[in-house]
């Protein structure tokens, strides 16, 4: 609560007057000698038990009554969220950290504005009173730059404060926040937190939070946090597309897509197909999740955009495509199973002795190779570590791929006890074994996009033919996020699709030896490294594929245009197909921008216990900005003095 | 005690008011000598009671004739007799009769009540006698007729003085045994005393064939219980205090007050008692003419037509 009159808060001491008059009417008693006195004594007894709560409720009327009238002339000024956020006095500085991940530009039925734009409305209203004096420091979750800014308002005016198409680090954002507070020593510092809450952007499960909950605990004065949560629920009837790879056919382009539509998903949606050519429309069905859009035509090089018609969240209404030529790229091997190193640089033998072999070793034992020429990993075995570890979530960062496949051994290799200091890229369950005369069989995967795709005339690769007598399942925190892109008739997961930045690590769940499965079958093994090769490989080629906020511009002056559109736009921070000379870049929002689960007050409070965390939780239809409740408070006072002209009138009669 | 003193209980003007009217008994009397009041006993006054059959011994000169000559059966035709009554003039002594009212104490106005009616009963040629139920126990006058006696009456009347407690139930019923003889038995009291109590002292006045009368005097201070502050309520019988908000318990008092006005004439309707709630605002005379002249015209009919 703010007051507008704070000096006027001393009139609450008029409250306490009926109070006083009570009491004072106590010692001022009247003596009567009476000579009914059996019937006093007896109404007495049973007045002073039944009527004591009347007295007390008129009492308290009336002081209710006075205290309203007091409060009403502080002018109070209270906006729930607001009145929370606004409550103590002026900090030496106000940190606001500012979510503008793609999420935060779902549009609130209500006040029909973003849920950023929404939240830097609420902060303009804070009033002037409440960070007097105060420094205030924006960080918002693209940059996390410290910036200080005049006035609260002013931050609806900034361009750090717009729209982008990225996923925030929440963990990342209270870093830079320390380190600010560090850096500087303001004194008195509140930390708000602006933010949807949504789970991918705070990682729950990230180490960090230990290590800021510490740092935050050896503060003196401890800063004081208040998250403002913005409502995350999607909008009704919200429809979303996203990229799901380019195929190369012999007459076209095949642009996956996968399409979220509310039930029942029968109708067809009219999207719009933008190309270099100019755009029109194109009906996608939504009865299916996965499709393709094929862009017909010979063109080696090019792209292309998906977009649906506006809804309450256009966050999520475009997928951008860029295709070209893709050098073929070297593959490495990291793997101490000789047969299966043989194999794979059998299925990579090229055409002629003398052409160089692309299949290169990953020496385990030694420092990590350099793979700048690399398209494909394939790692069998325990999961990497260290700098190993680096290295390769380094490359699938650049747009790599990676072939994770379990280690031969029947051990349980999961997240080890020292994973907080030493993390595995991944874990793997414990081997399994199919009861005897039984084999696993793959019952369903994907087959629009990734390595069992359909051939180009539309065959089925042949999983479902192949028997699986061992497996070990991908397993961790990682797997849960993971896209599952084949299943087992018994509903475990088979193949696993992690995207990481710019890149895709694929975990198969057995190994392609006799002992395990029949998935070295050439007809399934072949092409499938050659597919994550392909894919892999574009990151070495002029088109390149990448999720909006983890690629940026390698030089500060290298100059990025937006292709698809005249606006010029910032490739850091906007999805869409960026150009400069011959390389292009399509940039898509972060798949888990898509994830609708949000933290609730607990886990959030939980996230960094012992640190004082003031969640301002979302309200329904409450205004942005803070009320005065002067009208209300004379309205109550009103309504107790009747209250009390009720009762006072009751008694008499 | 000077005369002055004795006769302030008596006011000329309205004993000139009242004395056209007589206070007649309800039941027969057994008076010593002739009187207004009718006797008990079969007498010569011209009011006709019953024929019954001659019997040996009887005075023929009772015999009717004319009824002997249509039955050719005697009978004697016998009369009320007239006789003049015994009355005992009851008095409440206890500390409650010393409220004050608007229009002064109850006791006061009590002692005017009971002395003009001793004026009034010896002026007709009753006995009047005197009962003060105080704390310490009865103080009594016999009942007598001679106009001296109204002297001794109002000299005790006078010096009558409220105080303490006093259980008026048990007053009422040693009156019942003391008084042998059938009287007119006027109670003079506020009657703040258990109600059950007062009723079956009552009961035992109307098996002793008393002719009860019950004068409750009552100031409208306490009916109405209208107070605008906290009041500290001094017992006036025990000196007990009791601290209240009148306006929290008007209400329940007044609802108490109501259920034992109610239950106290009931049961002075169910015991044949007389009971008459006499408001001190309106004055003693009020109560005593709106008695005598009800008296009268469901008396013996001697009374103004």
């Amino acid at each position: 609560m703010i007051a507008l009159q704070p000096a006027m808060i001393w009139g609450l001491g008029v409250a306490a007057l009926p109070i006083l008059i009570h009491l004072l009417n106590r010692l001022r008693y009247r003596t009567v000698r009476w000579g009914a006195m059996q019937f006093l004594r007896r109404v007495a007894r049973s007045a002073s038990r039944r009527s004591r709560w009347r007295h007390w409720l008129v009492l308290a009327c009336r002081t209710l009554a006075l205290a309203a009238l007091a409060l009403a002339m502080v002018r109070p000024l209270v906006g729930g969220r607001l009145g929370r956020l606004g409550r103590g006095g002026a900090p030496d500085a106000v940190i606001v950290l500012l979510d503008r991940s793609a999420s935060m530009e779902r549009i609130d039925g209500r006040s029909g504005q973003s849920l950023r734009e929404q939240a830097l409305a609420e902060l303009a209203a804070v009033p002037s009173e409440r960070v007097r004096g105060s420094r205030i420091v924006l960080i918002e979750s693209v940059f996390r730059t410290p910036r200080e800014v005049a006035a609260l308002s002013a931050l609806r005016h900034l361009v750090w404060t717009e729209q982008t198409d990225t996923a925030a680090d929440w963990p990342a954002l209270f870093d830079a926040a320390l380190d600010w507070i560090e850096r500087h020593r303001p004194g008195r510092t509140e930390i708000w937190a602006v933010s949807d809450a949504q789970t991918s952007n705070w990682r729950p499960a990230s180490l960090a939070w230990g290590d800021l909950g510490a740092r935050l605990a050896d503060m003196a004065p401890a800063p004081r946090i208040r998250a403002l949560l913005a409502d995350s629920a999607p909008p009704a009837a919200n429809r979303s597309i996203r990229a799901d790879g380019v195929r190369r056919l012999d007459d076209g382009v095949a642009l996956g897509y996968t399409l979220e539509a509310p039930e029942p998903r029968s109708e067809t949606v009219q999207a719009a197909l933008l190309t270099p050519s100019g755009r029109v429309l194109h009906p996608l069905p939504t009865d299916t999740r996965r499709g393709a859009v094929v862009l017909p035509g010979g063109d080696t090089a090019g792209w292309a955009g998906l977009q649906l018609p506006a809804d309450g969240y256009v966050g999520d209404n475009a997928a951008w495509y860029v295709f070209g030529p893709a050098p073929e790229g070297d593959v490495r091997v990291a793997t101490e199973n000789e047969t299966l190193r043989r194999r794979i640089r059998h299925s990579f033998l090229p055409a002629r002795a003398a052409d160089r072999h692309p299949v290169r070793l990953w020496p385990l034992d030694a420092e990590p190779p350099v793979l700048d020429g690399a398209a494909l990993v394939v790692w069998q075995g325990a999961p990497p570590r260290g700098a190993q570890a680096r290295a390769l979530d380094t490359f699938l960062r650049d747009g790599g791929v990676a072939l994770a496949l379990p280690p031969a051994e029947p051990a349980v290799l999961s997240e080890t006890a020292d994973a907080a200091n030493d993390p595995a890229l991944w874990a793997w369950a414990a081997m399994e074994r199919a009861p005897a005369g039984r084999a696993w069989r793959v019952a369903r995967w994907e087959r629009y996009a990734g390595p069992f795709a359909r051939t180009r005339d539309g065959d089925d690769v042949p999983v479902g033919e192949a028997a699986v007598r061992a497996r070990s399942l991908f397993a961790g925190r990682r797997a849960e996020a993971a896209y599952a892109m084949a299943h087992f008739d018994d509903g475990a997961v088979a193949v696993t699709r992690e995207n990481r930045g710019n890149g895709r690590l694929y975990a198969l769940a057995a190994l392609p030896s006799p002992e395990w499965s029949d998935l070295g079958d050439g007809r399934l093994w072949v092409p499938m490294l050659w597919r994550l090769r392909e894919e892999g490989g574009r990151r070495l080629g002029e088109a390149r594929m990448g999720v909006c906020g983890e690629w940026q511009p390698g030089s500060p002056d290298a100059l990025w245009e937006a292709a698809h559109t005249d606006e010029r736009l910032d490739p850091r921070i906007r999805a869409g197909v960026y150009r400069l000379g011959a390389r292009w870049m399509a940039l898509n929002r972060p798949e888990e921008e898509d994830d609708d689960s949000a933290l609730d007050a607990a886990t959030l409070r939980a996230l960094l216990p012992g640190v004082r965390l003031d969640v301002v939780a979302p309200v329904a239809g409450r205004l942005a900005g803070p009320t005065e409740m002067s009208g209300a408070l004379f309205l109550m006072a009103g309504l107790f003095l009747l209250a009390e002209a009720a009762l006072a009138l009751e008694r008499a009669s | 005690m000077d005369d002055a003193k004795r006769f302030d209980l008596l006011d000329p003007a309205v004993l000139s008011r009242l004395g056209r009217l007589t206070v007649f008994a309800r039941r027969p009397m057994m008076g010593a000598v002739a009187g207004l009041h009718r006797s008990a006993t079969r007498g010569a006054s011209v009011e006709f009671a019953e024929y019954r059959k001659y019997a040996p011994g009887d005075d023929t000169r009772r015999l009717d004739w004319r009824v002997y000559a249509r039955t050719d059966r005697f009978y004697i035709k016998e009369f009320d007799a007239d006789t003049n009554l015994r009355c005992v003039l009851m008095l409440d002594t206890s500390g409650s009769m010393a409220f004050e009212g608007a229009h002064g104490s109850k006791m006061a106005f009590a002692r005017k009540l009971a002395a003009t009616l001793a004026y009034l009963m010896i002026r007709q040629g009753d006995a009047v006698g005197l009962r003060l139920a105080d704390a310490d126990g009865d103080r009594e006058i016999p009942p007598r007729r001679a106009p001296v006696h109204l002297r001794a009456l109002l000299d005790a009347l006078a010096e009558a003085r409220p105080q303490g407690e006093t259980d008026l139930p048990e007053a009422l019923h040693r009156a019942a045994d003391r008084i042998r003889r059938r009287a007119l038995v006027i109670v003079i009291s506020d009657f703040f005393a258990d109600p059950d109590a007062l009723l079956r002292a009552f009961r035992h006045m109307r098996f002793q064939r008393h002719d009860l009368v019950l004068f409750h005097v009552l100031d409208e201070r306490e009916t109405r219980f209208e107070f605008d502050r906290p009041i500290r309520f001094l017992d006036l019988e025990d000196g007990a205090p009791v601290i209240g908000d009148p306006a929290l318990m008007a209400r329940e008092y007044r609802n108490e007050m109501e259920t034992y006005l109610t239950r106290l004439r009931q049961g002075s309707l169910e015991f044949g008692a007389d009971y008459r709630r006499v408001a001190m605002a309106d004055g003693y005379e009020k109560a005593l003419a709106s008695f005598m002249l009800q008296r009268q015209r469901r008396g013996t009919g001697k009374g103004p037509q």
